[in-house]
This record gives C-alpha cells, sequence and structure tokens, in this order.
C-alpha cells in the first residue's frame, strides 16, 4: 500500500453511495454482498473498501480529482497484475482458486478483473460475474487460435452453449498440464466419456497414454474430432502385414476394400479400439 | 451497508418460431433441438431477503437442449447449487437398416433371409435391396441428462466445505461396426443406456501463510446394455452366423488428492499436491464366441477366473515454487508426476475366435499396459522496463511404460517468450519453443508383427518447433484491432523417401487470425474477423498384401492437408436509443482438405489420390428488438444457415457395400450420410422483465 493509503481509514460503504450510486446498487444484488452479511467470515473489512481500501482521504477529497486523496484508492485494473487478483485472492484462496499462484493465467500477467467484472457483469448467469455473456466467447478473445478451432464441422456443442471451456479447463489453475481439471488428459476426457476408463482385458496403448494422440478436442475437419482421415491416421503406426499397410485410395472406393476407407473406414470393424474386455477381443473387433 | 431488504426481479423470453431445411440433416439440429410453435427462451429470477439470496435461471426450458440453475446463497456461510441439464447429440436421420431390434442388444434380421441368403448366394443382393426398401428409418443420436448439487459452507473464516455430486444419464443410439472375416461385416447401432455417477467432498483450511486442500471422490460407470449381439445376413448356421461384441463394462474409480500452498517470504510462493486414484473393472467375461455350435461358445471355455479383475493405480505429485524477490525479476519451479500403475493380473487364453471365426489354438497372454509420465521445469522472468517481460522456459519430459516398443524416452525443451507494450496502444507477444525428443530403450522388432521399419508417431524420435504471436493496436479509443499467428513443425524422420523409417513423418500446423472492432458511435459497433488454419502432415506405409512383409519398393507416402477459413462479421445498431435496434452476424467457415499419394516403385502399387473434400457452412442471423412498453420487449429473429459437405467417407455412402463385379455384398451399411442442406428460421420473441 502506498503512503498515502497507510494513511487513510475506513470509513464504511455508505459513504460511497453518494458518488457511485450505480456501482453501489448493483453491488447490493450481486453476490459478492454475500460477504457484507457474514464479516467475520470474510474479513474484518466488508464492502466497497475491501477490494478498494480504505475511503477516507477520498471521501475527504469530495470528488475532486485533483485533491491528494482523491486517487488513494485501488484500482485493479490500473494496479500491476499480481498485485490486482492479491485482492481478490484475500479472500479467494479455496476451492477453485487454490491453484492460481502458480496457473498459466497468473503467470503470463493475466488478473482477474480481466475476465470478472463485480459491477458490470455481463454474463446472464449471474454467479460467475464474467465480463462476456458466455464463458467462452470470453476465452477466445486472448486464445484467438481456438476461434478458428470451434468453427470445425466437428466440434463439441461450445457453439450451442451446452459445453464451454471451463468444463475441461480450469482457468484459475490446476495441477494438471494446460490447466485442464485433470492430472491427465485421459482421466480428463473420461470425466464424460467414462465408458472408455476401463482398465480393459486388452488396451490400445497410445489410447490409455494420450486420447490426443489421435483426436483434437477443440475441433477437427474430421468426423469423431480425430486429428486425420481414417484409414490414414491409423495408418501413421499400423503397418502390419495384410490390410493394415495398404495404400487405399480411389480403386478401393468401389472395391472390396471399400469398407476400409469409407464411412468409419477401420473401425467399420475394430470399434472397440478404446479397449476391449472380450476373451476374442485383441483385434478391438469384440 | 445493511443488507438489503427483500425484494426480486427478473425476466422471462418466449416465443414462437418456424424452421424448414432442404434435406433432412440432424446437423441443423446436432446440439440443439430447434422447436416449431411456443417455446420458453430464457428465464432469470433474483431474489434476495434478509441474508438470503437466489439465482433460478435457465435456458431452452422445456427442451431436450435445456440448461436450468438455481444458487442459493446464505451470507457468506453457504452456497448451494442446483443444475439439470440436457445435451443431445443427434447424429442422423436417415439412416435405414435391415435390421430390427428385438431387445437392447440384440439387432437380428429374419432366419428367412439369412437361411435363403445361405443356401442361395447368388441372390443376395437383391434380398437385401428387397429388405433395404421396407426397413423403416433409425434415429440415430443420444441424449445426456446431467443432475448437479453442490453444496459450499463456510461455517468458520479458516474453513470452507464443499460437496458434489452428478448423475449423467445417456440413452440413445450410435452407428456400431460389427465385422465378420476379414473384408466383410454390417453397420449397427449401439443402445445406449448408460449411468454416470460421481461424487466429491473437499475440504480447505487456511491460517495465515497456509492453505490446506483435501479432496476425495468416487466415479461409476454402469452400463445397462452389456453387449451386442447381430446376425449376419448371409448365413444362418455355422461360424459368423451372428456376432457378439463385448461393450464397455461398468467400471470405478475412487481418489483423493491433499495439496498444500504456503506463503513464503521473498514473495514466495509454493503449491503441492499428490493424488492417488484406484480404477477398477470387473465385468465377467462373454464367451469366445456367441457361435451356439461352437464348443467356444460356453464359458467353460474360459479360464477359471472368468473376468478381468482389471485394477489401475494412479499416482500423482505436482511441486510448484513460484518466487518474485525482486520486482523486475522472477521465476517458476515446476515438477509432475502421473503414474499409471496396472496391476491387472496377466490372462492367458487357449485362443480367440476372432469376430466370432473358428476358433484359432495358441496361446494368447494379455498384457497389463502401464506408464509413468515425469516432467521438470524453469522458467525465469526479467522486466528490464515496465513495458518489456522476457521469459525464459527449459523443461523435461521422461516416460517410461512396462509394455511397447519404446520402453522409455525422453524430451527436452527450451523456450522464450517476449512481450513488449512500447506505448498504451499497443502489446504484442511472441513465444518460441524447440523440443526434441528421443527414445532411450526401444526395441522395433515388433514381436514380428509390425514392419521393423516401423516409427509409431507418439513414442518416435522427434523434433518439434512451435511459435506464435498476438498483436493488439488501439490507434483510437473506438477502434480496436488484433492479430494472432501459430506456427507447429514436428519432424520424425529426415527424409520423405527415406525407406529406413515408416510412419508419420513430418508435422505442419500453421494459423492466423484478425479481428476489428469500431465503437462507431454508442449506437452502433462494427465488428469483423477472418482466420485460416492449416494441417499438412506427411506419412509413409510399406503395403504387403501379397507377402507377410513388404520390401523398400512397396513404400508409399501420403501427404494430407487440412485446412480451414473462418470470417464473420456483425453489425449491432441501436436505431433509437431504448426503442428499436439491429443487429446482423454473417459467420462463414470452409474446411477443404486433400489428399496426395506417392509410390517408391509406381509399377508395384497404384496410387490414385482420392477427391479433395470440403466442408462448408454459412450462417447469417437477423435480429431486430423493439421496446413494446417499458419492460416489454419484442425481438424478430431470422436464420440462414448452408451446410454443404463433400466427402468421399462421408457422402452418399451406399447402403450395401458392393464390390465391383461382384454379387456379394461386403459390408452393410446404416447410410448416415452427410447431406447438403439449407435452412431457414424465424423467431418471434417477447421478454418480459419484471
Amino acid at each position: 500500500a502506498s503512503a498515502q493509503e497507510n494513511e487513510a481509514h475506513y470509513v464504511g460503504a455508505q459513504a460511497c453511495q453518494k458518488c457511485h450510486a450505480e456501482e453501489w446498487d448493483a453491488f447490493q444484488h450481486n453476490p459478492h454482498h454475500m460477504a457484507e452479511i457474514d464479516p467475520k467470515l470474510v474479513g474484518e473489512h466488508v464492502g466497497c473498501e475491501a477490494c478498494h481500501g480504505p475511503g477516507s482521504l477520498h471521501v475527504a477529497a469530495d470528488g475532486q480529482e485533483d485533491a491528494p486523496g482523491f486517487a488513494t484508492m485501488r484500482n485493479l485494473k490500473k494496479m500491476k497484475p499480481d498485485e490486482a487478483s492479491a485482492v481478490c485472492r484475500s479472500c479467494h484462496k479455496a476451492g477453485e482458486q487454490f491453484y492460481w499462484d502458480q496457473s498459466n493465467h497468473a503467470r503470463n500477467d493475466v488478473r482477474c478483473t480481466d475476465c470478472h467484472s463485480i459491477h458490470a457483469a455481463k454474463s446472464l448467469d449471474q454467479s460467475k460475474l464474467l465480463v462476456a455473456k458466455k464463458t467462452s466467447d470470453l476465452c477466445v478473445t486472448c486464445h484467438l487460435d481456438k476461434r478458428a478451432a470451434l468453427e470445425h464441422t466437428a466440434q463439441m456443442p461450445l457453439r450451442e452453449g451446452s459445453m464451454s471451456c471451463i468444463d475441461c479447463h480450469n482457468p484459475h489453475g490446476s495441477p494438471g498440464p494446460h490447466m485442464i481439471r485433470a492430472a491427465s488428459n485421459v482421466e480428463l476426457c473420461v470425466t464424460c466419456h467414462t465408458d472408455k476408463r476401463g482398465p480393459f482385458l486388452y488396451e490400445h496403448p497410445p489410447v490409455r497414454e494420450n486420447c490426443v494422440n489421435c483426436h483434437q478436442p477443440h475441433g477437427s475437419n474430421n468426423d469423431k474430432i480425430l486429428a486425420g482421415k481414417r484409414p490414414y491416421l491409423c495408418q501413421r503406426c499400423h503397418v502390419m502385414s495384410r490390410h493394415p499397410s495398404t495404400l487405399y485410395d480411389v480403386p478401393d472406393l468401389t472395391a472390396s476394400g471399400a469398407n476400409k476407407i469409407v464411412n468409419r473406414s477401420c473401425t467399420n470393424c475394430h470399434s472397440q479400439i478404446h479397449g476391449s474386455n472380450h476373451p476374442s477381443g485383441e483385434f478391438f473387433e469384440r | 451497508p445493511a443488507p438489503a431488504s427483500g425484494a426480486s426481479d427478473g425476466s422471462v423470453t418466449f416465443g414462437t418460431q418456424w424452421w424448414d431445411q432442404t434435406a433432412r440433416e440432424a446437423k441443423f439440429q446436432e446440439f440443439s433441438e430447434e422447436p416449431r410453435g411456443a417455446f420458453l427462451e430464457q428465464y432469470a429470477l433474483r431474489a434476495w431477503r434478509d441474508r438470503n439470496l437466489v439465482l433460478f435461471y435457465g435456458d431452452h426450458s422445456l427442451r431436450h437442449d435445456q440448461s436450468n440453475s438455481l444458487t442459493w446463497w446464505n451470507g457468506a456461510k453457504l452456497r448451494v447449487d442446483l443444475g439439470y441439464q440436457e445435451i443431445p447429440h443427434n447424429l442422423s436421420l436417415v439412416a435405414h437398416s435391415p435390421f430390427s431390434e428385438v431387445s437392447p442388444g440384440r439387432e437380428l434380421v429374419p432366419d428367412s433371409l439369412q437361411a435363403a441368403n445361405q443356401a442361395n448366394p447368388a441372390g443376395y443382393v437383391a434380398r437385401l435391396r428387397d429388405a433395404l426398401a421396407v426397413s423403416p428409418r433409425i434415429g440415430l443420436g443420444f441424449r445426456t441428462d446431467i443432475t448437479r448439487a453442490r453444496l459450499r459452507a463456510r461455517p468458520a473464516r479458516d474453513w470452507q466445505f464443499e460437496l458434489k455430486g452428478s448423475r449423467r444419464m445417456r440413452s440413445g443410439r450410435k452407428a456400431y461396426g460389427g465385422g465378420f472375416s476379414p473384408g466383410s461385416g454390417v453397420e449397427i447401432w449401439e443402445p445406449i443406456s448408460q449411468r454416470i455417477l460421481d461424487g466429491e467432498a473437499r475440504a480447505t483450511y487456511q491460517k495465515e501463510r497456509a492453505t490446506l486442500l483435501a479432496t476425495a471422490g468416487v466415479s461409476e460407470f454402469h452400463n445397462e446394455v452389456n453387449s451386442l449381439t447381430f446376425d449376419n445376413p448371409a448365413r444362418l448356421t455355422g461360424a459368423q452366423n451372428q456376432g457378439r461384441i463385448d461393450l464397455y463394462p461398468n467400471n470405478r474409480s475412487v481418489r483423493g488428492t491433499v495439496g498444500v500452498a504456503y506463503r513464503l517470504p521473498m514473495r514466495t510462493a509454493f503449491n503441492g499436491t499428490v493424488g492417488v486414484s484406484r480404477n477398477t473393472q470387473n465385468d465377467p467375461w462373454l464367451p469366445f464366441t456367441v457361435n451356439a455350435a461352437d464348443p467356444y461358445s460356453s464359458l467353460d471355455s474360459l479360464p477359471p477366473e472368468r473376468s478381468t479383475h482389471a485394477k489401475v493405480d494412479v499416482f500423482t505429485q505436482d511441486y510448484r515454487l513460484t518466487s518474485h524477490p525482486r520486482k523486475d525479476f522472477g521465476g517458476t519451479l515446476m515438477f509432475r508426476q502421473y503414474h499409471y500403475l496396472n496391476r491387472t493380473p496377466v490372462h492367458v487364453f487357449s485362443g480367440e475366435s476372432v469376430a466370432d471365426g473358428a476358433f484359432t489354438v495358441g496361446a494368447l497372454e494379455t498384457e497389463a499396459f502401464g506408464y509413468r509420465h515425469q516432467s521438470y521445469g524453469a522458467e525465469l522472468n526479467y522486466n528490464p522496463l515496465k513495458q518489456v517481460s522476457i521469459i525464459g522456459t527449459a523443461d523435461r519430459l521422461d516416460r517410461t511404460r512396462t509394455v511397447r516398443e519404446v520402453h522409455s524416452d525422453r524430451e527436452e525443451a527450451v523456450g522464450g517468450k517476449l512481450r513488449l507494450r512500447p506505448m498504451n496502444k499497443v502489446s504484442l507477444e511472441a513465444h518460441v519453443r524447440r523440443a526434441k525428443r528421443w527414445a532411450r530403450n526401444a526395441d522395433f522388432s515388433y514381436d514380428g508383427e509390425e514392419q521393423t521399419a516401423l516409427r509409431r508417431f507418439d513414442v518416435a524420435d522427434r523434433k518439434q518447433m512451435q511459435a506464435g504471436g498476438t498483436v493488439t493496436i488501439v490507434p483510437i479509443e473506438r477502434l480496436e484491432l488484433g492479430g494472432s499467428f501459430g506456427y507447429l513443425f514436428e519432424k520424425y524422420s529426415d527424409e520423405l523417401a527415406d525407406t529406413v523409417r515408416i510412419g508419420l513423418r513430418r508435422i505442419h500446423q500453421r494459423n492466423a487470425s484478425g479481428d476489428v472492432t469500431y465503437h462507431a458511435n454508442p449506437n452502433l459497433d462494427l465488428t469483423a474477423a477472418v482466420g485460416w488454419e492449416q494441417m499438412v502432415s506427411h506419412q509413409a506405409s510399406r503395403q504387403s498384401r501379397s507377402a507377410a512383409f513388404g520390401t523398400a519398393d512397396s513404400t508409399w507416402t501420403a501427404r494430407l492437408k487440412d485446412e480451414g477459413w473462418f470470417s464473420n462479421v456483425g453489425v449491432e445498431w441501436r436505431a433509437k436509443p431504448d426503442l428499436l435496434g439491429f443487429s446482423a452476424y454473417l459467420d462463414y467457415a470452409r474446411w477443404p482438405g486433400t489428399y496426395v499419394f506417392a509410390t517408391v516403385s509406381p509399377s508395384s502399387i497404384t496410387a490414385q489420390n482420392p477427391p479433395s473434400t470440403r466442408y462448408r457452412r454459412i450462417d447469417l442471423t437477423l435480429e431486430s428488438d423493439y421496446n413494446l412498453a417499458d419492460r416489454t420487449q419484442l425481438g424478430l429473429q431470422y436464420l440462414w444457415e448452408e451446410f454443404d459437405a463433400i466427402d468421399f467417407a462421408a457422402v452418399d455412402i451406399p447402403q450395401l457395400g458392393i464390390a465391383a463385379g461382384a454379387s456379394n455384398v461386403n459390408y452393410i451399411y446404416l447410410g448416415d450420410s452427410f447431406q447438403s442442406y439449407r435452412a431457414h428460421r424465424v423467431a418471434l420473441l417477447v421478454r418480459q422483465t419484471f
């Protein structure tokens, strides 16, 4: 805190209402107001000054911007990112925010107020207080490459709003890679695709080790958001004798090998490609 | 301030709409339900009294793509969240099949058809055509219904507890492949009736510099349909008269983690998490074959254990130390381990019936695949000036496996990032990362099953180069410009015609995008964006149609290119502030793919490139809103959507796969091909606030 700020003392949120009526009113109806009701659980100072610091000098300036005490209030948007986020972290240390300090976002100077707005949230669902209507719209303002990915013909239901980026990623940090909500890609995917969790009698090792060996979770041109078109995707690894190594090209579109190249290609027969629990399932056909 | 007195506010949006499309393609409603007639679009209710605040919010309620949530706060002490959501995934509306589902997991054709085909194969094609001609449509798709509950309690300043649980019910059907002898099979559908339960408890304790976290959870998967039995239309008796697939088995996972976050002196913080989980699965085995005439169709032919007794323990560790001893200098050290320890016993079978064919005698031993990933990383930040940040990174990933051709490998990487803010209105960010992976303990002999020149890309030696950047410029207050680019290059093999290494050789990924936002005046906003991305991969394989192992001159190569363009333009105009507004959005996305083949020795293999593929989607949305009264708003929407698909593998697939000149059917498809369509939708909406 600045020296001036140290000289200031707390005056209570009522003093803010006169000049900042709109923000004051909005605050009364948002979840942060709940903290004011239980000050013993949250902190000694609640209300506006909990985030903006003691307001006596600012109030004494009486709206005169050139008065010495006017600028003593904390403006989170003008503070350094880590210092601004530290204000929020004084309450939000647990749960979702436990890993914030070491998260990719914190290490790259993202601050809480880049995504959240306490006074003017735009998210229709008011519980998250976001600066955008939809979570995914917010994420792609920085992650521009993902905007194109989400436009692919094969994608998860993000455009429709049934899923959002935060279903898989915790923007506040996680102990997993890429801030995902699990310790590994596979563990994350099987939280919804639980049928693929196994363990199986016959495992397909690249599947078990990393789903993104074959899938592109942010979207793809290929069915099942696959990273390549079958059978060529499978043929990156399988050149075993007989059919896995055959060049499937134009003649195969009409010949006896058509079922190796059209529709679901290899998985027309090897449908249990994620693993099989059948005693005759060595080749993932059963 | 004193707690707010009791009051409430909210809004409800409802309306009616008409829509039509030129073809029955499910993609128009792939993840949604478009009603015809009246519908409830959205509601939001907020009520507060004394210590309580309640938010009740819903989208598309009473439809099968609905999402509803109820959140209740009681001061800072208690928060309760309840939610219910339905997510449809419509796959096809045009599939046909000669099969009938006589019970969940049993899909059969009439015995008379099988008998006739077995007795007189020459009439097989005609009989199936007749059967298909009278077969009803089969809707393919499934829906996931999710019920969620969460309770968060803060009984004292230092403690926070959370209990949450969810139930996912998934039901429907999706296309599934059932193979018979090599080269033939049928496409049937997987009856989906699954239940997923998940529960977790979490406790956090904070005291001065330390925060402790403990979690415990359980997840259960239950599949109501254990197996999928399907007829072979070609034969009524003998081997492969039927097939049977073991559908995904029930499984359970129990997990727990303990974490600590500690603030040390000199702006230093430590965070450590240790986790353990156990995944188990013990569904009873099916017999080797469904063919009742085969002695291996008896459970007695199986080993005495009769189930997998699968058990995997997963140990995870993650430690990070971040320090900023000076305002201009800081860094992070990281260590992460993920150990998938497969304790499933090895089972030995006396043989197998591949695709329900004749039993092949020969000891067959299962392998319990396990692995460990261990990564170390360091990151240094230096800010020589307020406007400049320089970040350097170094990391290493060690991977070991119990069963694979590469038992261990290592990847080392270095990278850097530069952030510049030369002036308030401009910010630039650029990053680069270079990595090299090499196998440290490899055996490419593949037990004689694969060609020894093969290098499987996920474990092969690899050089990787990544780069990217973004720029944001705000030349004037009302104008924002942004741009980005990304680049990824992965090289597995040095030369395209390398006959010593086959498999994936190179991948190039590039993307670029730009966007502009112009706030012309308080009542007019214009936005536009354009993006492009491309992925090019090179791979090689070695054909061995007749020989057990191909020779170098049967090597073929492929260059596959997936590309994408997207652009969108938006206008939001308040023609009469507080009275009348218009908006228009146009989205365009085009995704072409090309496949180019070559052979080392053209005389030995044909190499004719398949036709290029292309997907294209155009959406135009026009909206207008009019404030009819103080709290009543009328809205009019028009949507036009065009979807075109050109794909040799997914469009116009014949339902009967008949080899040229042959009288036999080698595959029966469901016919769930993509169809190009145009759709129009007109909606009238009323929004009432209160």
